[in-house]
């Protein structure tokens, strides 16, 4: 009995030798801005000598973050589905896997893919209670910005975006690629300014359900990100 | 070798148990087809079942604990809403639909009137989060769960944790869901060889499978796919149908085909609830059709059928009510669940 569990303690720790040399864990952490500054939800950001905006809420998914190192697959992270919400900062935060430190770019998905669509409902980050599966519709949301503006005509004012649509026509996950340069860990700006400079909130501001309107604001969201190093 | 073989073993066992629990609840008819619902993703269990029974019986599912799903779904309706058109929700409040029957699910792959779900764990969450339905959210119905003096105990005996999730109330929902299983009725007796039809359903049947079974089709009396049954538009409610939900012109006023299963006590009929008896229904569509370019192609002429023909179609169709699923007590509310609540 003595040997066995002496045998299985020396295995577990040749195993974790094995483990540490192959792989090692770093992090991933995304910043979310407005103008390259950190973003403030509910803060009232000017966007025109007249026309201002304020962000309540933010919570979007990204999936499938995988590295790349001269083309060659790299690493990934170690959950699939990552949800950040604005309002919690540990959610900026995710764990990555890589196989060495080096990596010069990066892959993710702003969404879910069609097969985790289809599932329904699930747990943990994708546990309705996230508030982004749809209620009166199936599918998740795959990014959700709400807020206030004075270019909005609409009942106090308000803007609500829920980008989502996983089935054709209006498919909206979006594929990200960004380069890196050097070996350090990795930060991703999300900045939302260039949201409001690309959609005139003024013409689009309530699209909450799949259709052309989602498939356009879809395409506009990997230009929010880029990478930055530590 | 030893651990090989007692891991083997475990493995056998395990799958055993697993397809065991899975036949367990939905012990259907061989003549059924293949079930839609993926029961890897929710495997099924009577304490399930138990709870889910629960969750749809108690009120504390809406937004100021008046109205339970089986507000609008009532046991004695087969689950449907008698007497009522449309649906009656919260505060009052009246719905656009009729609220639908609910049986035999798991061979259903699209849900509500348009087909808007496609996933019977997700399909809680339109009446619990809609305005006139209970009017609540799945967060505000966990957190009331989680303050419950029973509940968190009977998650915790299904799940070895006291943790409710959004997912777990969800799919015990439609757990119970599930095990409404209709398959009982003399139509069921007739086919299982221990009933025979009278001369005058053998009738309504011949003039069912030449004119209703194309959309209604046999064993579970409905395809499940959607169409235009050529109704005229109610001008208040306007309701385009599924076409809400695919933006697709083509699918302008099409609504998913019900079952025709149990119709003596899920009336009114139609998505609008606007027929009150069969009769009217019949009337419809061998004089009413309202022709369009979505109309149904098996509709385009209408369906021309004698008085005495009718009557017999009338007569099979009530080989297709089923009693048992009716009276039957494990569909029934859990009375000492509700009555021993300590804290209320």
């Amino acid at each position: 009995m003595r040997v066995k569990s002496t045998y299985i303690c020396l295995f577990l720790l040749l195993f974790s030798f094995l483990v540490k040399a192959q792989k090692s864990t770093d992090t991933i952490s995304f910043q979310l801005l407005f103008n390259k500054a950190p973003l403030a939800l509910g803060k009232q950001y000017s966007i025109s000598d007249k026309d201002s905006l304020t962000i309540d809420f933010l919570k979007f998914y990204i999936s499938d973050i995988t590295f790349y190192n001269k083309g060659k697959y790299a690493g990934k992270s170690i959950e699939k589905y990552h949800l950040i919400d604005a309002q919690i900062s540990n959610s900026y935060t995710t764990h990555c896997t890589l196989k060495n430190k080096e990596f010069d770019s990066i892959t993710f998905s702003i969404g879910l893919d069609s097969k985790t669509q289809e599932k329904g409902i699930q747990g943990g980050v994708l546990d309705p209670t996230s508030q982004m599966y749809w209620t009166w519709q199936n599918g998740f949301i795959n990014f959700k910005l709400e807020g206030k503006s004075s270019l909005c005509s609409t009942r106090k004012n308000r803007f609500q975006f829920h980008i989502g649509g996983f089935q054709k026509p209006y498919q909206t996950r979006q594929e990200v690629t960004l380069s890196h340069s050097g070996s350090s860990s990795l930060m991703i700006g999300v900045d939302l300014a260039t949201f409001f400079n690309a959609i005139d909130i003024s013409q689009t501001n309530t699209v909450s359900s799949p259709n052309k309107n989602a498939v356009m604001v879809s395409k506009v969201l990997p230009r929010l990100f880029s990478s930055h190093e530590n | 070798m030893k651990i090989k073989t007692i891991l083997v073993g475990l493995g056998i066992l395990c799958t055993a148990v697993y397809c065991g629990v899975k036949k367990n609840v939905l012990q259907t008819p061989e003549y059924f087809p293949v079930p839609h619902y993926n029961f890897n993703n929710n495997p099924t269990s009577e304490a399930k079942i138990k709870l889910g029974n629960n969750l749809f019986y108690d009120p504390l599912l809406s937004a100021n604990n008046t109205i339970s799903c089986a507000s609008c779904h009532s046991p004695y309706a087969s689950f449907a809403h008698t007497d009522h058109d449309l649906s009656h929700g919260i505060y009052d409040s009246i719905g656009t639909r009729n609220a639908p029957p609910l049986f035999n699910l798991a061979w259903q792959d699209r849900f509500m009137w348009d087909g808007a779900i496609d996933n019977l764990d997700a399909q809680a969450l339109a009446p619990i989060s809609h305005a006139t339905e209970m009017g609540s959210s799945i967060n505000e119905v966990v957190a009331k769960l989680k303050a419950h003096p029973k509940y968190p105990g009977l998650f915790k005996g299904i799940y070895k944790d006291t943790l409710i999730t959004g997912e777990r109330v969800l799919k015990v929902l439609a757990q119970f869901q599930l095990s409404l299983l209709s398959s009982d009725s003399k139509y069921d007796r007739v086919q299982k060889g221990t009933a025979s039809f009278t001369t005058k359903e053998i009738s309504g049947y011949n003039i069912f499978t030449s004119n209703c079974a194309s959309c209604h089709a046999e064993p579970l009396f409905s395809t499940f796919r959607f169409a235009n049954n050529g109704l005229e538009v109610d001008p208040i409610l306007n309701d385009i149908g599924r076409q809400k939900i695919t933006l697709n012109s083509r699918d302008s006023l099409h609504f998913k085909i019900p079952s025709l299963r149990n119709l003596k006590y899920t009336f009114p009929y139609m998505h609008d609830g606007r027929f009150n008896t069969l009769r009217e229904v019949l009337k419809h569509y061998t004089q009413k059709i309202k022709n369009s370019p979505t109309l149904s192609p098996e509709l385009k002429n209408g369906i021309s059928l004698t008085k005495n023909q009718q009557t017999d179609l009338i007569a099979f169709l009530a080989t297709l009510n089923d009693r048992d699923f009716i009276i039957s007590q494990k569909h029934q509310i859990n009375k000492s669940f509700f009555t021993n609540t300590e804290g209320n």
